[in-house]
């Protein structure tokens, strides 16, 4: 029972903390890329792609949370 | 359509008497992609000597003539206000081309004198009109100041006579505010100063008439109470002396001559409206034809700047697809009495792109539009999106319901927006493979099974009988217990269905991800493999691409080796693993060096990457299953007004979850292919081919 609780808070901290740190650095990374874009629209589609390479951060710990609640089981 | 059009480097040198030939037979074949003009790139190997100067080559002599003709048309188009792409439907469903406008203007060829003096006069016509019209308008607007000044002094029943200066007597006449609290405030500061209101035509304020005395000492406090009131000084002395001596017979005389000659000149102003109105109407379609034909002719006038020239010939540097070199070598032959020299050479580092894909792959050039253009020595890698995109779109969205509904909102979008047709052809085919993963995956509108309840019903009512299942089902207590539903039938389920992977229990959606990633990148460095054997050699591909295969391979072996699982009924030591891992990793360091060790972990992430196929989907489930079980269910179960917001909830619910299932995936999508996938092998920076004619022509 506590455990099953316990499990539910390891992968809810794994993702969110997950989420956050992706969302920081999307941040920062669409700020500036937004602020090339301005200057220049053809950069849409690099600033794009510089704008979600930390998404993969965020699938880890969605990953890493799915391993964490198959402990569960 | 792997790969990009082949081109021929085309140089060409004619005299410079063909020069206007040479150029209208180029623009009508609108094949030639000019490469401009560098100085330096004629200056390299030849003797100082012998150099002869090349120079940029000078626009055709009528150039400046056709580009003031332009600006003038332009002016007109703007003060007319004649819309260009409101016209554009009419223009083309006329059909008219420029040989038919050249025919009912009778120019000859080239000749422009006629149609521009045409222009010329209209363009005369038009600003003298429009002077016409802002003189009227400064004339109307003053005869209403006038009227406005004589009503007040009519109001006032004012005389030259009174306003005239005084030894003793100074005043102020004006509009203000409260005009009557006024004149008890005047009146409170002495008894020895004359006030009078009367309303004037603005609302809200008074007109004012204060006379004082001018030795009074109290003129400060005068205009202070003025002042709190707003209080605005008008001028009536000039229109006085307009109207006589301001009786009351001269000044409704001198009102009505001004409403005369107002309502005289409102007259002749609708009149030059109107006729610039016909002029608008009667000449758009010349106008909007002529600026295309003078486009047409100024691109033509000012090419020979992107040409080179010396005193007797000129030099033309470009690229033609090989396919039509033949068709171009005969005809300026021909037009130039074979006074001309072509050199073609084929195939050439920097040579323009120019796209081959069918109709059907076409759409997804808009993804390296986007991103970059391939480069000529590179595979076009355009016809792997059209395979992969909407496949990746279809594995993470995923529902049969979803997808009906995003394939009939980018179908009614691409009938209400033309202009972003190719983005919703590709949507649409996404649409319908995220139908067919839908059925894969057993998922409608998020609902993975019904009640066996509602599947007896179905059964009897409408033939679809559903296969009942034993789950288990777990509890919020963490009991679990037997339910049995009926089960929509699928290949895959996605939320609940679980491989083992030595010895874990793995969501199975995510080992397909990580599987596709494995075959999607190592089909990346393959490609990577053709493009660099076939521009440099066999080595150089083995070492760069091949190399990261070899390292796959070695880890493969060393898990196979630890984990003691034998392959094809050998056992495999660890140490083969570790020898065929050295190899690769030598193999490596020998082709692309430190920056290649560094990036050696990258391999692995970026398969672990493609997990996202399967979670981004796993995400939007787990909100449907939320929206369907969770909050829509126990709704409806307590009926009533619940049954309302059950509903509401229900519609909200997953029009959120549509919009994130459409940004979601298509964003990942995307990403997978510029990140992980085209990093392995796509170089880009290529230029697209754009032939000089072919712009104005389409």
């Amino acid at each position: 029972m506590a455990e099953t609780g316990l499990i539910a808070i390891g992968a809810s901290i794994a993702f969110a903390a997950s989420a956050l740190a992706s969302a920081i650095a999307e941040k920062a990374i669409g700020t500036a890329a937004i602020g090339a874009m301005a200057e220049k629209e053809q950069l849409f589609g690099k600033g794009l792609i510089l704008t979600v390479i930390p998404e993969t951060i965020v699938i880890f710990g969605l990953v890493v949370a799915i391993l964490i609640i198959g402990l569960a089981g | 359509m792997i790969r990009t059009e082949k081109m021929s480097h085309v140089v060409m040198i004619a005299p410079k008497t063909a020069k206007k030939d040479i150029i209208s037979k180029l623009y009508e074949l609108g094949v030639y992609h000019i490469d401009p003009y560098k100085k330096s790139d004629w200056q390299q190997g030849t003797k100082q000597t012998e150099q002869q100067d090349v120079d940029r080559g000078r626009p055709l002599q009528e150039g400046e003539q056709l580009a003031s003709a332009i600006v003038k048309l332009r002016a007109l188009l703007t003060t007319l206000d004649i819309q260009r792409d409101h016209n554009e439907q009419e223009l083309n469903s006329i059909k008219i081309d420029n040989a038919t406008i050249k025919k009912e203007h009778k120019i000859s060829r080239g000749d422009f004198s006629e149609l521009i003096k045409k222009l010329d006069q209209m363009y005369t016509k038009v600003l003298n009109l429009l002077e016409d019209k802002k003189e009227k308008r400064e004339q109307i607007r003053e005869a209403g100041e006038k009227i406005k000044l004589i009503t007040i002094v009519k109001h006032l029943h004012l005389t030259k006579d009174l306003l005239r200066e005084s030894q003793y007597l100074e005043h102020y006449i004006g509009s203000l505010e409260e005009g009557e609290a006024c004149k008890r405030e005047l009146a409170g500061i002495s008894s020895r100063i004359a006030c009078m209101i009367t309303k004037s035509d603005e609302p809200g304020r008074d007109l004012a008439v204060v006379y004082f005395e001018k030795k009074s000492n109290k003129q400060q406090e005068i205009a202070e109470v003025l002042n709190k009131h707003g209080f605005n000084e008008i001028d009536l002395k000039q229109i006085l002396d307009e109207t006589g001596k301001g009786k009351p017979q001269h000044i409704d005389q001198f009102i009505h001559t001004l409403h005369n000659k107002m309502s005289t000149l409102t007259r002749q102003l609708h009149q030059t409206q109107m006729e610039l109105n016909t002029i608008k109407r009667e000449h758009s379609r010349f106008l909007l034809k002529f600026e295309e034909l003078l486009e047409k002719e100024t691109a033509k006038a000012e090419v020979p700047l992107q040409f080179g020239e010396t005193q007797r010939s000129m030099i033309m540097s470009g690229w033609i697809p090989t396919q039509k070199m033949e068709r171009v070598k005969h005809d300026l032959n021909a037009i130039t009495d074979h006074k001309i020299h072509i050199q073609d050479q084929e195939d050439g580092k920097n040579a323009p792109i120019k796209f081959t894909n069918p109709a059907i792959v076409k759409p997804y050039e808009f993804f390296l539009h986007l991103y970059e253009l391939p480069n000529y020595k590179e595979l076009d890698p355009t016809w792997l999106m059209f395979i992969t995109f909407p496949l990746f779109f279809g594995i993470m969205l995923g529902d049969v319901g979803y997808g009906l509904v995003t394939l009939t909102l980018f179908s009614i979008l691409r009938l209400k927006m033309p202009q972003f047709k190719a983005l919703l052809n590709i949507m649409i085919f996404s649409s319908l493979i995220t139908i067919l993963f839908g059925v894969g995956f057993g998922e409608y509108f998020g609902f993975e099974h019904v009640s066996v309840e509602t599947g007896e019903v179905w059964c009897e009512k409408i033939g679809l009988c559903l296969p009942v299942h034993e789950v288990e089902m777990r509890g919020a207590g963490g009991g679990a217990e037997i339910e049995r539903i009926a089960d929509f039938p699928r290949l895959l389920n996605r939320a609940h269905g679980y491989v083992d992977v030595g010895g874990m229990r793995l969501l199975s959606v995510l080992v397909m991800a990580f599987l596709i990633g494995v075959v999607h990148l190592n089909l990346a460095l393959f490609i990577g493999f053709i493009n660099i054997w076939k521009n440099h050699s066999l080595a150089h591909a083995l070492l760069e691409k091949a190399s990261w295969m070899i390292i796959q391979l070695g880890a493969v072996l060393l898990v196979l080796g630890y984990g003691k699982i034998p392959l094809l009924g050998y056992g495999i030591y660890p140490l083969t693993g570790y020898i065929v891992l050295t190899a690769g990793i030598i193999m490596l360091y020998k082709g692309e060096g430190v920056q290649g060790l560094v990036e050696l972990p990258a391999i692995f992430s970026n398969m672990l990457s493609y997990m996202r196929l399967g979670a981004v989907g796993l995400a939007s489930v787990g909100l449907a299953v939320v929206v369907n079980e969770k909050l829509t269910l126990p709704y409806l179960e307590k009926g009533g007004w619940f049954v309302v917001l059950g509903i509401f909830v229900l519609v909200v619910g997953h029009v959120i979850n549509i919009v994130l299932g459409v940004i979601g995936p298509f964003l990942h999508s995307l990403r997978l292919h510029y990140v992980e996938f085209f990093s392995k092998f796509y170089k880009g920076g290529g230029v697209l081919y754009s032939p000089f004619g072919q712009k104005q022509r389409e």
